[in-house]
Formats: C-alpha cells, structure tokens, sequence
C-alpha cells in the first residue's frame, strides 16, 4: 500500500525500506521532514529505495504518520481552511498518547531520522511523564539505577532538601 | 515550538531488538496508523514473526553494542528492549529528556543517579537548557533565610506566581547566623554576585542554579563598598561589575573612590570620584540602572539627600545631574527601583507631630515617586522632577535603620510591590493608577522549619532571572 502523504501526483515518490524489510513509498515532502532522509535523497536521488536499518515498520508507520501530517499543515489550499496552531498540538498530543515503550522507540528513530520537532514533541511527553512521580517510579521511567553509594546519597539528599520541600 | 539543537544522526545499537519488541507481541503500540507497509507477497504475517524472532534472535547472538558508553552484552533469548530498559538512553537523548523538565524537577531528578547528575551539571547540558529556556523564573521579593550556615534564597515567581526557592548558596563561605545580616549582593541576568569579606572585599560571581562560581580579584583600594551593581551586556554576555563608597569610617578618601570591573579584561578600574561630602554614598544599595546611566541614593554636594547618577560609557558621575528628595523630611528607608524602564523611589517617613515621643506609636507614611528622568535635568525645582505615585499612612513605631521592616520590589508591568521583609507578604500598588491592586502578595504557606531569616546588607530591590545561560557566560569569563 502506498503513503497517502499528499494528493499531489506530480510529487516525486520515495521509497523506504524498514528494518524488517517492508517498503513505505511515501511524497518526497514527507521524506523531507526528516534531515537524515533530506541528505541522503539529495545524495542518492529517489530511484534507489532508502534502507532504514534501525526502524521498524510499525515505529516506521507512526513516524511517516506524523511526517505526512506536519507536511500537510505546511501546505496551503484554497478550498480549505490552513490548520491552526491549537489543531496542530491537539494532534501532537494525541500522537504522543502511547505506550511509554513506543515512545521510547519513536524517540530513538526520531534521533536517528532527525526529525527535530518530533524529538522535541517526544521528549517534552516522557518529560511530562516524569512529572511528580517519586524517586522510584522516576528511575523505572527513564531506565536509570540509584548508583549513589549511602554516603553520597545522604549528601545528595542533604544538597537537594530544597527541591523536596 | 522549540528548537532543538542539531543531534548528529546516530544508529542505535540496539534497534533492531527494540523495534522489533514494539512491532511484536508484548509491547502495545497505540498506532492504529492508516499507513501500512507493502505486503510482502512472501510472507504471511506468521512467516514474518518467526523470521523477526529469528533474525533478532540472530542479532542479539551477535551484536556487542556500545551503549551510554560501555559496552552491552546482549544475552541470547533475552529480549532487546530490556537491555534499552537497564541501560537507558543515549546521552543526548536523555539530556533533551531533562531539558524539558520544570526547573524543581530538574532539581529532583538530579538527586536520583550519578548518571543524571552527572548530566545535569555538565556545561552542555546548561548551554542546551539555556537555550531552550532562557529564562527560569522571575523572583521578586527576593529574601533569605540560613539552614546550616547556608543561605537559601527565596522569592515570588511572577510567572507562575508561586513562591519559589533557589538551591542554596553553597559556594558561599558559611555564614555566622548571629549575624543576622551580611554581605551585599547584586544580580542580573541569571548571575549574581556577593561581597563575602568581613573586614575588605571578597567578591564571588556565581550563578546559583549552575553552582558555577568564581573569586573576582581584589579592589585596587580594598573596602566593604556600599554600593555593588552588575550590568549585564545580553549581546556579547560580558558584565561589568560597578562598585563605589566605603563603610569603613577611617575611609575618608576612599569613601568617594568608583571602579568597575570589566568581565573582558577582569580587571578593576579606578574611575570618577563622586561629587559631594566624603562618604556621600552612605546607604547600601544596588543603585537602578537605565539608558546607560547607574541612579543612587547619596548625600548631595548642596546637602541633603538626593539621588546621584553615574554615567557608566563615559566612567564619570555626571556632576549637573543630581535629584534633591521631593520631601524634606528625613527618612530612615529611601530605596531606588527599577520596574518597565522607569524609575521610582521608595520612601518610608515618620511624622511625629502628633507623637513627640518617637517610641510610641505615630504615623508612618510610605510613598513612591517616580523619577521623571525625560524632564530638562536642567531645573531646580524637585518638584518638576518627581511624580507622585502613592501616599499611604498608618500608625507604626519608629523603624529600624540597620533593619528596614519593608523594601520595595518590582511586581510585572506598571506594579511595585511594598514587601515587609519579617512577614513575607506584600501590599501591591499600580503605578499608574496610584491605587493598592486587589491582589496582594501572600505570605508563603509552607513552614521553614530548620531555617532562620537572614539578610543581606542593601536591600534586594531588583528581580532575578535564573538562568542556566549565565553559567555559560560565567564559565566564558572564567576562560579569558
């Protein structure tokens, strides 16, 4: 099946191959959103098909998801309306309503394709997560070990009574 | 929406595990995304499944991945995300993450690993949530209290509009609490700097959010100055550092002796003298700063107290540009204050008509003028030089002059606020109107406990922008 990234059949078409060796053809547009795929079309041109070693199809899917739809908002048409600032940060935030577990895939092929507002999206919702949960549910989330000896946690705690407060 | 500074693509080393655990069987993934990879005309999806397992499985076999720099050792069967899960994100990753917290979160999540913290107090990391956020906060009514010879800075938010804390002032020396009252301290820009010498100078810069800190070097005439102000340049981030005055009585000649600091040859400079009587400058203070000209409180060459103005280009006090009180009585609290660009005095007057004995209580007028600095500075008349803003009256006992009860603070746009520095609560004014806002500043809630008040010795009349960009700029100083 083929992206329906823009109604637009002039566009050059780019074709993607996933991690587990499915093929996305997506718009050139859509590719452009990230720089990773930017460069190397400007390299390679689009005939040849970009292998993405690092992301899967699913995580692919939902990164094109919101490639196409950044791109969209880019565009302009005369019989409809431009996308609003507040439709476009509903739909960021609905995007970002997953599973922390996808989330951190998408970060990481978001890294990887440079995708700067995704990251930035991505990071913000983990960041979000973070907020007032304890010490214990922080460490879970973001996949850190408490590795202060006792004595330098009791220093720790000590220097940072003020944030507890 | 932000921007983010450019990360360098990078594969990660665990990806293919970590995908594939996402797109598999445990991990839910909420897309029910209209985009579909090409069937695969060989495969079915059980065929794909087995053959993912398989090539993870084969990978995983294989792979011996860097990963926040060390090395992982992926165990076969296991399955990759959970070595994501015990080794975490990338550095830059994870610092993007932290960037993004609150600023007390930030604090908090510095305290859970060496790892974060680590992170956290790196100058990368400080440059990055410098630019991100350029700004933390806006504390006004900035006062301090000392838990275990620390001082910890408290002050309102104005934009969140909460009370707020700042991490203490460790790189300070410890204070002696009996003191009750210390050093001088100015600010700008997220930098703020405190005369630490008991008997002469001792002058730390330091940015209280980074802990970067730095001993400036000694005054060529060695003093405790009276008045300290820092002016901050937002294009190229150098400082200069303004003193002047001595609260040494023996002083008499170096009591009208000025030098500044200049952060791009860190050194201090002998500049004009101050007009007017020996020890003119006689109040500690910060001074305001305005259109390149530094506004004090002195003793006037024609007597009487006034306001006297340093003009920072040309390093000279601008001898026909003085400003007489617009009252004649004295007065125990005369601040300055800088809010919006123009500038205001804050006078607390007693009138003792009524009452001769001053220890009873009698009439207590606070008033706010404002300093019309556009007028013909050519003129005589206070009176033409002064817009009155607010009179208030109230019965009160005399103030004390080495600890005045209440400072006048910057409060947003056209707002100052009349902060008593014992309770901690405030009476806010429109500047414009002249007439008390309904809303006032609250006392905080939360208890103190372990804390006891202390102050400094001018009082804190300026607002402060905590920044993690000022530890930058500081660590640039630092290197010239």
């Amino acid at each position: 099946m083929h992206f329906q990234g823009s109604p637009n059949m002039a566009e050059k078409r780019v074709k993607l191959i996933s991690s587990d060796n499915d093929e996305f053809e997506v718009d050139e547009a859509v590719a452009f959103e990230s720089e990773t795929l930017r460069n190397m079309i400007q390299d390679t041109g689009t005939n040849v098909p970009i292998s993405i070693p690092n992301v899967s199809s699913d995580i692919l899917a939902k990164v094109l998801e919101y490639c196409s739809y950044h791109a969209e908002t880019m565009e302009t048409h005369d019989d409809k309306p431009p996308i609003t600032d507040a439709q476009i940060r509903e739909w960021d935030a609905d995007f970002v309503d997953v599973h922390p577990a996808t989330l951190y895939s998408l970060i990481l092929a978001a890294n990887y394709l440079n995708i700067k507002n995704l990251l930035d999206l991505i990071c913000q919702a983990v960041a979000n997560n973070i907020r007032g949960k304890t010490a214990v549910e922080i460490r879970k989330i973001l996949h850190i070990q408490d590795d202060f000896t006792y004595e330098e946690e009791m220093e720790i705690r000590r220097e940072t009574k003020w944030a507890f407060d | 929406m932000n921007s983010i500074p450019k990360l360098e693509p990078r594969p990660c080393s665990f990806a293919q595990g970590t995908f594939h655990d996402v797109q598999g069987r445990s991990l839910p993934c909420r897309t029910a995304s209209r985009f579909q990879p090409h069937a695969k005309s060989a495969h079915n999806s059980t065929e794909l499944e087995e053959e993912d397992s398989t090539a993870s499985e084969s990978s995983v076999k294989t792979s011996r991945g860097k990963f926040n720099g060390e090395a992982v050792d992926s165990v076969p069967g296991r399955c990759n995300s959970q070595v994501a899960e015990t080794s975490g994100f990338i550095d830059d990753i994870m610092k993007l993450i932290l960037a993004k917290l609150e600023c007390k979160a930030l604090f908090q999540a510095r305290a859970q690993s060496k790892k974060f913290k680590a992170l956290i107090d790196s100058d990368d990391f400080h440059r990055l949530r410098g630019e991100l956020r350029p700004q933390e906060a806006e504390l006004t009514a900035l006062h301090f209290s000392v838990r275990d010879d620390v001082w910890q800075c408290h002050g309102h938010d104005l934009i969140t509009n909460t009370w707020s804390k700042l991490p203490p002032f460790k790189m300070l020396p410890p204070l002696d609490v009996d003191l009750f009252k210390a050093h001088s301290i100015c600010g700008a820009a997220g930098v703020m700097c405190a005369n630490v010498g008991t008997d002469s100078d001792k002058l730390i810069l330091f940015n209280p959010l980074t802990g970067g800190h730095r001993e400036l070097c000694r005054l060529n005439h060695p003093r405790i100055p009276v008045l300290m102000h820092m002016i901050v340049n937002s294009e190229d981030n150098s400082y200069k550092i303004i003193v002047a005055g001595s609260s040494r009585l023996s002083d008499d000649k170096v009591s009208r002796i000025t030098e500044v600091l200049d952060s791009r040859t860190s050194k201090w400079k002998v500049t004009g003298d101050i007009p007017g009587p020996v020890f003119a400058l006689n109040d500690y203070q910060t001074g305001v700063y305005r259109g390149g000209l530094l506004y004090c409180i002195a003793f006037l060459p024609a007597g009487g107290k006034g306001v006297i103005v340093y003009d920072v280009e040309k390093e000279k006090w601008v001898p026909d540009r003085n400003y007489a009180l617009p009252y004649s009585l004295t007065s125990n609290t005369v601040q300055l204050v800088e809010n919006s660009g123009r500038i205001y005095l804050f006078s607390e007057l007693e009138h003792l008509d009524n009452e001769p004995d001053p220890l009873q209580a009698h009439d207590v007028e606070h008033r706010i003028d404002e300093l019309l600095v556009n007028e013909d500075h050519t003129c005589t008349s206070s009176e033409r030089r002064w817009r009155q803003v607010i009179s208030t009256r109230k019965k009160g006992n005399m103030g004390l002059q080495t600890h005045p009860e209440h400072t006048c603070v910057p409060f947003g746009k056209d707002k100052l606020c009349v902060f008593n520095r014992i309770k901690h609560s405030g009476i806010v004014y429109d500047v414009e109107s002249g007439e008390k806002c309904e809303s006032s500043l609250p006392s905080p809630s939360r208890s103190r406990c372990g804390t006891l008040p202390f102050y400094s010795l001018n009082p804190l009349t300026f607002d402060f922008k905590p920044s993690f960009k000022g530890g930058v700029s500081l660590q640039a100083c630092v290197l010239m």
